[in-house]
């Protein structure tokens, strides 16, 4: 069936138009009449797929109206022993805040802050409690087997700071019988070394991963110093990567039809320098960052209709800096729980009811002697209901119950197939699908312990910041004749954030207040095409944002001005890509831009544009013993071009890392 | 593929739009004149964003980041002071461990000193040699003052002082420097670079008034003590003191002491008859805090609680010409304001600035 390969091909493109997959993959599984719920359909198939028998029902089966976009294992694959926060750089427009190579990196989703975007791993979040932000440099990608970002506000499903958006990080079990596993060496540019390991193993009924990888970087590349008498070549120094590793096993166990229990875990660590700004004195400032995550999980089907979700979550964050007259040490052990009871609701809806609470203990330096504690907890309930073929509705709430105050956060989703391709166009080679999409959230952000509890200007007071997003979008894949296929989506949003919180001297010193509120509006286009032909692979894709983030609204004690930009969020970002394979040969060049942006919130100084190529070249050769061996040579910031991501950051000139790897099976 | 023709303006102008920075807004009018004054604008510690602004008490227009737009690159991280000698600027950038040297009044580049660790501020103590403090780093680079050959911009001797030297004064033919790590002031022969002697003050001298009676005002801070957790702590922290000098015996005449320990007294400034004294007193958290005003006759001490000026400042200035009291904020934040006072206290008008103004160098 043309929808079928259609689906098919679609799941092996590349991360952005994966996400049309999902409504595609509908069509094409979808009977005339009706759609009928996952779980249902999930029972159906448990005779014929036995391997699908307990499949979880992800959360972005409630996420109708939503863009997502996903990096799948084939494509994180090719960046193995890169972080997320280089993967993210050189496949998306999104806006990485880079410090520099391995250094303190943060993503800005839809113009809002590092905090504002939920990271969450295995459904748990992973942000640090106590900064509120996820160092995307600390996460190696090879530790997962999927990466999905989902833009705009989605507290419901995924509670606090999901308000620009969502990244979360899978690790799914492969039951497929049998051992494989492959190993990787990197070697690069400025003291780059790294390695990768990663063995899976299953009978069936167990399912067993190990990823780990190290990494290490000197980072001293040159870059030209303006100064008196003209620029002068210098080498950066103290901003070396020590060391990084990251251990992730995880272990899933099918206990007979109606049960599956998995646990993982997720070990990393890092030493770093923190480069000082070009120039200045070098205060030898070093981060040593450790983080221990543990998840159980146990799911259980109750009837054909039915299933049960527990999950229980440990995580233990380290994170230490020194400078020569500073010494600040931080350690957050996060205990957690999470219960959600999924269930069909005849044949065209379902509904997942859970609860989920948090309990966190930190001892930080600047906390004070004693140790803080704080609990958190939310309770939400999603609906999926298809009253038409043609069209899917959500209706999503979170009631979280925080110390300061308890926001309620609604979504509502929909879904319209504006075109659907009819039973005639199946028999010919061109088929044009349609998809309307549009949804309505509430999103909040919980205060970070930072923000509470730092000595001196912590704010017990502090209110969560909440938003208020819309966003609009037209999905449209096409089938170009036989070997071509297009898929293309617009979206356009725009949220207000109220409370927005900024840390300002004021009678009692800095302090973190509610100031603002904050407007977001955009427009984010994105097209991937992809043809194939005999041994030939093609790949193209082409993504822009605009983004526009101002302050809308301020209080008295605002020091800044209704109307200004927000800092680091550029108006105009783009990515386009090219892959090409053939036989045994890949090829891949992508570039990215940023337009400028401010560095202050007064809108006075700011960082130019910067266009930037990179590029790979690789070969798989097929050796004897079921062994490939993959030689693989990528290179970044081709043009050389001279720009700083952060202020006062020279950022690395061209730099190439030379990969090999051997897959076993 | 025919190419849809309704895509050709949007594809213009984001082909436009890739190439297009904001202009930089810095327009240096050739003609400066008296009505010139230097906003010291400070920066983010750390992101080399410091800069000096221009402020034209004429038409009270602000010409931003100066000495980029005249010279294409910025000042550099944490610009601390700025002196004039020889109608030459001296620019103390003090996490760049450098001093700018620029031609007045268009702040071109004309050299740079270096060889410093954590520079200060800057004092012409002769028409060839001039005087930097600077803070060391507390291990290898001890405090102490660098004394510089300004025919070359070189740094030709040091003279060792106590803790963190702070604002350097010349009064009698010798230099007297705050050590405001300590308690002391030291005093140096600026003939022969010899530390002449050392006088004990309150705790953290940090700035200066020479009146008009020729007596020397010095300002103490106090000493700000902290917790193992970087919280102030109260209980040790020791309150301002206002000394006053005997410039010629080089001994103390009187010291007074402030009421409370909560606020730093720091910034001591004069105005133009030199009998009123001007100061900030901050709190040790942001740095910033009103102002503060006494005669140099007065009996007693300005009770803390009942500033001048209320605003908490960052920096603060009086013009010499006017006695127009001139104030810096300090959020930090890309928006901070110069806002001018009249010596009444009065607010006359403000104007936006660079990062963090912390002093005001009239022309």
């Amino acid at each position: 069936m043309l929808f079928s390969f259609v689906s098919q091909a679609l799941r092996g493109w590349l991360p952005m138009l994966l996400l049309l997959a999902g409504p595609v993959r509908v069509l094409a599984q979808q009977p005339a009449t009706s759609t009928p719920p996952d779980s249902v359909r999930l029972t159906r198939q448990r005779h014929r797929l036995p391997e699908v028998q307990v499949r979880a029902i992800g959360p972005e089966q409630f996420a109708v109206g939503s863009q997502r976009l996903e990096l799948d294992s084939a494509v994180l694959a090719q960046y193995r022993g890169f972080s997320l926060a280089e993967v993210l750089q050189a496949r998306t427009p999104f806006t990485i805040k880079n410090y520099g190579p391995g250094q303190l990196a943060t993503i800005t989703l839809r113009g809002t802050a590092a905090e504002h975007t939920a990271v969450l791993w295995n459904g748990l979040n992973i942000q640090l409690p106590t900064l509120g932000q996820t160092d995307f440099a600390l996460l190696p990608v090879g530790a997962t087997t999927r990466v999905v970002i989902q833009p705009g506000p989605a507290a419901a499903l995924y509670g606090s700071g999901a308000i620009g958006g969502t990244v979360l990080l899978d690790t799914r079990p492969d039951y497929r019988p049998g051992l494989h596993g492959s190993a990787q060496a990197d070697a690069g540019s400025f003291g780059l070394r790294g390695s990768s390991f990663d063995a899976a193993g299953a009978t069936g009924a167990v399912a067993v991963h190990l990823a780990a990888s190290y990494r290490e970087s000197l980072n001293n590349y040159s870059y030209l110093s303006p100064e008196f008498g003209g620029p002068v070549r210098r080498t950066l120094t103290s901003a070396a990567l020590h060391h990084q590793w990251s251990v992730a096993p995880d272990l899933a166990w099918r206990l007979g039809a109606a049960d599956e229990l998995s646990a993982a875990a997720w070990l990393t660590e890092a030493d770093r320098d923190i480069q000082p700004a070009a120039g200045a004195n070098d205060r030898h400032a070093r981060e040593f960052d450790q983080s221990r995550r543990f998840m159980l999980s146990h799911r259980h089907i109750t009837s054909a209709q039915a299933q049960w979700t527990v999950r229980a979550a440990w995580f233990d964050d380290v994170l230490n800096y020194r400078d020569d007259s500073l010494r600040s040490n931080s350690r957050v052990q996060t205990t957690q729980a999470q219960a959600e009871y999924t269930a069909s609701l005849g044949a065209r809806a379902s509904l997942r009811l859970g609860a989920e609470a948090q309990h966190f203990r930190a001892a930080l330096t600047e906390y004070g002697a004693a140790p803080i504690t704080e609990n958190r907890a939310a309770a939400f309930a999603l609906l999926r209901y298809n009253p038409y073929p043609r069209l899917r509705l959500t209706a999503n709430l979170r009631q979280a119950a925080l110390p300061q105050a308890n926001p309620f956060t609604p979504t509502l989703g929909l879904e319209y197939d504006l075109l659907k391709p009819s039973v005639d166009s199946l028999i010919r080679s061109f088929a044009h699908s349609l998809i309307a999409k549009v949804s309505a959230a509430r999103s909040y952000r919980a205060p970070t312990l930072n923000e509470r509890y730092w000595q001196v200007g912590g704010n017990p007071n502090l209110r969560p910041e909440t938003g208020l997003g819309y966003e609009a979008g037209l999905l449209h894949c096409a089938a170009l004749g036989p070997l071509w296929e297009l898929a293309s989506e617009l979206t356009a949003y725009q949220q207000l954030v109220d409370d927005w919180v900024q840390w300002t001297p004021g009678a009692g010193g800095w302090s973190p207040r509610n100031l603002r509120q904050v407007l977001t509006r955009g427009l984010e286009a994105s097209s991937r095409i992809s043809w194939r032909r005999g041994p030939h692979r093609l790949n193209a894709r082409a993504a822009y944002a605009y983004t526009l983030a101002r302050t809308n609204r301020a209080t008295p004690a605002d020091p800044v001005p209704v109307g200004m930009p927000l800092p680091y969020v550029p108006a105009h970002t783009a990515a386009v890509g090219l892959d090409y394979g053939w036989r045994g040969w890949r090829a891949s060049a992508a570039g990215t831009f940023s337009s400028f942006r401010y560095t202050d919130a007064g809108a006075r100084s700011f960082l130019p544009s910067y266009w930037l190529l990179g590029g790979s070249l690789g070969y798989t050769l097929t050796l004897p013993g079921q062994v490939r061996a993959l030689l693989l040579l990528q290179g970044s910031n081709l043009l050389n071009q001279a720009y700083d991501s952060y202020e006062a950051r020279p950022a690395p000139p061209r730099a190439a890392v030379l990969s090999l790897r051997l897959d076993w099976r | 593929m025919r190419f849809p023709k309704s895509l050709t303006a949007p594809l213009l102008a984001l082909l436009a739009l890739s190439g297009c920075n904001p202009k930089n807004d810095a327009i240096v009018d050739p003609a400066f004149d008296a009505s010139s004054v230097y906003v010291i604008n400070e920066g983010n510690f750390n992101k080399a964003n410091g800069s000096i602004s221009l402020f034209k008490t004429s038409d009270k227009s602000v010409a931003a980041d100066v000495f980029r737009s005249t010279n294409g690159r910025g000042l550099g991280d944490v610009v601390q002071s700025m002196a004039v000698a020889n109608k030459l600027g001296y620019i103390v950038v003090n996490n760049s461990n450098k001093v700018e040297v620029v031609s007045l009044p268009d702040l071109k580049s004309t050299g740079v000193i270096t060889g410093l660790r954590s520079p200060r501020y800057f004092l012409p103590v002769s028409a060839t040699r001039g005087y930097v403090t600077q803070w060391g780093n507390f291990s290898s680079v001890r405090s102490g003052i660098k004394v510089i050959d300004l025919t070359t911009n070189t740094v030709i001797d040091s003279i060792a002082t106590d803790l963190q030297p702070e604002r350097l004064v010349l009064a009698g033919g010798r230099v007297f420097v705050a050590n405001s790590g300590s308690n002391t002031l030291t005093i140096i022969d600026p003939a022969t670079n010899h530390v002449a002697g050392t006088l004990a003050v309150g705790d953290a001298p940090n700035s200066f008034a020479l009146d008009k009676n020729g007596v020397l005002w010095v300002l103490c801070g106090g000493t700000v003590a902290y917790t193992a957790s970087y919280a102030i702590d109260y209980a040790a922290t020791t309150p301002g003191q206002l000394v006053s000098v005997n410039v010629a015996a080089a001994t103390v005449a009187a010291k007074r002491v402030f009421g409370t320990n909560r606020l730093q007294p720091n910034d001591l400034h004069l105005n133009a008859a030199g009998d009123q004294l001007f100061f900030r007193a901050t709190d040790a958290n942001t740095f910033t805090g009103p102002v503060y005003r006494l005669g140099i006759a007065d009996a007693s001490l300005p009770a803390l609680t009942a500033p001048f000026i209320r605003r908490a400042l960052y920096g603060l200035g009086l013009d010499p010409r006017t006695d127009v009291i001139y104030g810096g904020t300090g959020t930090f934040l890309g928006t901070d304001k110069l806002i001018r006072y009249q010596s009444s206290g009065a607010p006359l008008d403000s104007a936006t600035v660079g990062i963090g103004p912390n002093s005001f160098v009239f022309r």
